[in-house]
């Protein structure tokens, strides 16, 4: 990575001393007489000490930047690390890399040539139900040398997963070299779980409590509780949830037992996508700001 | 509350730009974001709100701003920029009006624009002392907004939680960033492009939060299943209630067929004097011999044609009259269906970018203006609400946990994960591992390496924010979102590295200090809060 080296030799003046007394923000040219916040959210008392003070309220212009115009990324670090994000339901991103010092030692453990000679695989495995030590694994991909990352498809939504980078030696020998973190993919419909809960916040619950003239441990008020819960109870295999929404057509049309169908998943989704569409066109043109698109809307 | 309401209505308007401040240079395309933003949303809400307030219409909308915004629309440099931005366009307006003024058509508007560009200087010197946040202070201490915060550069917090400091830092900042800002508490947490993961309404409950905003199936996706879909909102079981989005009424503001800005009386976006007049007329007021668009349109939509119509101010404020009623009637016609078939008073929220009002849809402040009158004096099935307000009359809400969700294209993360854009995340998470490192390593530092460490964390968070892998993906002014990730990254990387190997540099810092000036009131130790014993 380019570092800032060589700022020795770089203009110096009007650099911030250290311990420099810096003039707090201030808008002189403000007119009074106006809306002002109740108390100024730049003068928070105690939050500064000289040699802390930031350089915000700088206002002339600094000697040329001692930093350089721009700043390089690495293509990599040299660090043995094998990451992974989900991207929706099915679809999980990795990005790995092994550090010299790894290849190193495995040329050096399995002989000269383990390393570039090997085939590299990316291990999957589904940890829903235990650590990767427990899991079935899932699939092997196949790496080639120059890949850093891969997009996963997964079999199934609403499960966790994890990977190892591996490598098979020509001799046959499987070595882990990474494990990722491990990340659970979203479910992609409603959920099979109806059993509910209901919860009062602690806070509201107390005013309830106070304001209703009952003590916690009231046994006239856990009849009332109780009796409430069972009501709920009784509504839990409603339809509410199901005709709650209608995804696209007139109220009440979508109607269905047990939950919303199918079909009707798929137009929700269906017509968010379609908002969003148009939400990142309106975004596109409202961050980017086109420069000839001219030819009307949509 | 109405007395006989059968429901409720919750509008959010979520406002938020990237945090674009150059204090050494003018020269860069993307500070028209800021001012043209001023001049066509901020303050054409703001006047919407005020005028509601002042003739007493009692009405309820929380607005969440952005703590990037928040730092711009206080920032006094940003501030000068607007005037001498607002000022040039001014002198432009009163260019167009004699210009203009044989055209009996569009005489007019180049009067309106004139007006509006006067009024906006006016009021952004005289009315708010330059920062926009007195206003909304303003409104929050007259009752009728709700403000709420958000994620400290706006970061993307599901593709962060590999690295779980991060997202603790990202809210604790934006909460704090509220905080001095208002000095009062936020009710509510705007998560970023409403991107959920399960455990992100831990940290928004530690620092207080009452409630967030998800996408639809962010909440209908919840386990256990929500009993009333998106119409009441669910308890995680930290205690965060989380509020889902209708499908309907957004579709109805935001669908490129079906929504109310592509009517064909409204202003044309696209069609701007910047691009249709002569290159030397405009040469001052666009950049550096670039077209852009100078805000002065004089066309409607018209339709699907090249071939684009005089705008007609009354015809466009006709129609936004229009669709307000239609919006209302809708809200009326689901809400009462909803109530008939729930044992609740069903919540519609209604989450919106504040920057469609107005910049995008020209009329959008009009047709909240007029819909929030409407709302309130010609319909008794609905009361517009906050999410406070509904947690203080529904105290009682279902336990779920919401699924993992956006509200970007495909509901999930692909918009800010894809091949154009997936580079950034090792360099980020590099950079979160070794922040938290840092900050373990260096508690209680103070003096310069305590600035250090202060500015090593403001350069991440700007890093993180969403916008840079956002516009990576849609493949516009992509140059400068690369320059800014990597810009970022290198100056954190640099203060690592000087901090680690005990050379820091203060000349370095400060500058830093200056250039990425967010978030004067940073503390580092939010990268490694305390543990709280459990005695």
């Amino acid at each position: 990575m380019q570092d800032s080296a060589g700022m020795t030799g770089r203009e110096k003046k009007n650099r911030i001393e250290m311990g420099e007394d810096i003039p707090a923000i201030q808008n002189t040219d403000s007119p009074s007489g106006l809306y002002t916040l109740e108390s100024p959210g730049r003068s928070i008392p105690g939050s500064s000490i000289p040699a802390e003070r930031p350089a915000f309220a700088v206002q002339e212009p600094l000697p040329p930047a001692p930093d350089p115009p721009e700043y390089f990324l690495p293509r990599r670090y040299d660090e043995t690390i094998l990451s992974l994000m989900v991207r929706d339901p099915y679809w999980v991103y990795a990005y790995w890399d092994i550090s010299t010092t790894d290849v190193c030692r495995i040329d050096r453990d399995h002989g000269y040539g383990a390393w570039s000679a090997g085939s590299k695989i990316l291990r999957v495995y589904d940890v829903t139900d235990g650590g990767a030590h427990l899991g079935r694994a899932l699939m092997n991909i196949g790496i080639g040398d120059d890949s850093a990352s891969w997009y996963i498809n997964v079999p199934e939504a609403n499960r966790a997963y994890c990977a190892d980078m591996v490598l098979i030696t020509p001799a046959g020998r499987e070595i882990v070299l990474a494990r990722s973190n491990s990340v659970f993919t979203p479910r992609d419909g409603v959920s099979d779980v109806i059993d509910e809960e209901w919860m009062v916040l602690r806070e509201y619950d107390r005013l309830y409590w106070m304001s209703a003239g009952f003590g916690p441990s009231s046994p006239e008020f856990q009849r009332r509780f109780v009796a409430r819960a069972m009501k709920h109870r009784l509504l839990m295999g409603s339809q509410l949830l199901a005709a709650g929404f209608s995804p696209a057509g007139p109220w009440g049309a979508e109607h269905s037992k047990g939950g919303m169908s199918g079909g009707s998943r798929i137009r929700l989704r269906a017509e968010i996508s379609k908002i969003d569409n148009a939400r990142a066109e309106m975004s596109n043109t409202n961050r980017a700001r086109h420069q000839q698109n001219r030819t009307g809307r949509s | 509350m109405k007395e006989s309401t059968k429901g409720f209505l919750a509008i959010i308007l979520h406002a938020h730009l990237p945090y674009v401040r150059h204090p050494d240079t003018t020269d860069f395309l993307e500070g028209i974001w800021l001012n043209e933003t001023i001049t066509e949303t901020y303050i054409p809400l703001l006047d919407v709100l005020n005028g509601l307030v002042a003739d007493g219409i009692e009405f309820r909308i929380a607005v969440s701003l952005s703590p990037p915004l928040m730092a711009m629309l206080s920032d006094p440099i940003l501030q000068q920029r607007y005037i001498d931005h607002i000022s040039r366009q001014i002198e432009l307006s009163e260019k167009e009006v004699q210009r203009t003024s044989w055209d009996s058509q569009i005489h007019p508007l180049a009067i309106m624009y004139r007006e509006r560009f006067y009024h906006a200087r006016e009021v952004f010197e005289s009315r708010y002392g330059r920062n926009l946040l007195n206003g909304f202070a303003h409104l929050q201490r007259s009752g009728a907004v709700e403000l709420i915060t958000s994620a400290a550069t706006h970061g993307f917090l599901p593709l962060m939680d590999l690295v779980e400091e991060s997202v603790s830092a990202q809210i604790a900042v934006g909460v704090n960033s509220y905080r001095s800002h208002f000095n009062t508490e936020p009710a509510g947490f705007w998560l970023p492009e409403c991107g959920f993961s399960p455990g992100v309404d831990q940290v928004l409950a530690q620092h207080g939060i009452k409630y967030t905003i998800t996408d639809t199936h962010g909440v209908l996706h919840a386990s256990p299943r929500p009993r009333y879909g998106v119409y009441a909102p669910i308890y995680c079981r930290s205690g965060v209630a989380v509020f889902g989005r209708d499908v309907e009424s957004s579709k109805q503001v935001w669908s490129a067929d079906e929504g109310y800005p592509g009517d064909f009386d409204y202003r044309d976006f696209y069609r701007d004097i910047g691009f249709d007049l002569d290159l030397e007329y405009v040469r001052p007021y666009i950049h550096r011999g670039t077209r852009v668009h100078t805000g002065i349109k004089y066309h409607r939509v018209t339709g699907k044609t090249d071939d684009k119509a005089v705008y007609n101010r009354q015809a466009a404020l006709n129609k936004a009259m229009i669709h307000a009623g239609n919006f209302m009637f809708n809200r009326e016609r689901q809400i009462e269906f909803l109530a008939s078939i729930l044992d609740r008073k069903p919540i519609v929220v209604a989450p919106y970018d504040a920057e469609l009002f107005g910049h995008w849809w020209f009329e959008g402040p009009e047709w909240l203006d007029m819909l929030i009158r409407k709302s309130v004096s010609e319909q008794n099935i609905y009361t517009l609400i906050t999410p406070s307000d509904y947690l203080r009359i529904y105290e009682r809400n279902q336990v779920a946990t919401p699924s993992m969700s956006s509200w970007g294209y495909k509901g999930y993360c692909e918009v800010w994960l894809n091949e154009t854009n997936d580079w950034i995340y090792r360099h980020l998470h590099r950079a979160s591992r070794q922040m938290v490192e840092l900050a373990r390593k260096y508690r209680r530092a103070d003096g310069l390496l305590r600035r250090a460490l202060n500015q090593a964390a403001r350069e991440l968070l700007l890093a993180q924010s969403s916008d840079w892998a956002f516009i990576m993906k849609t493949g516009t002014m992509v140059d400068y979102a690369v320059r800014r990730t990597r810009n970022h990254l290198g100056r954190f990387s640099e203060l690592y590295s000087q901090i680690t190997q005990n050379r820091v540099d203060p000349e370095y810092v400060a500058h830093l200090e200056w250039k990425d000036a967010i978030f004067e009131n940073m503390d580092y130790s939010v990268y490694a809060p305390q543990r709280v014993s459990a005695s």
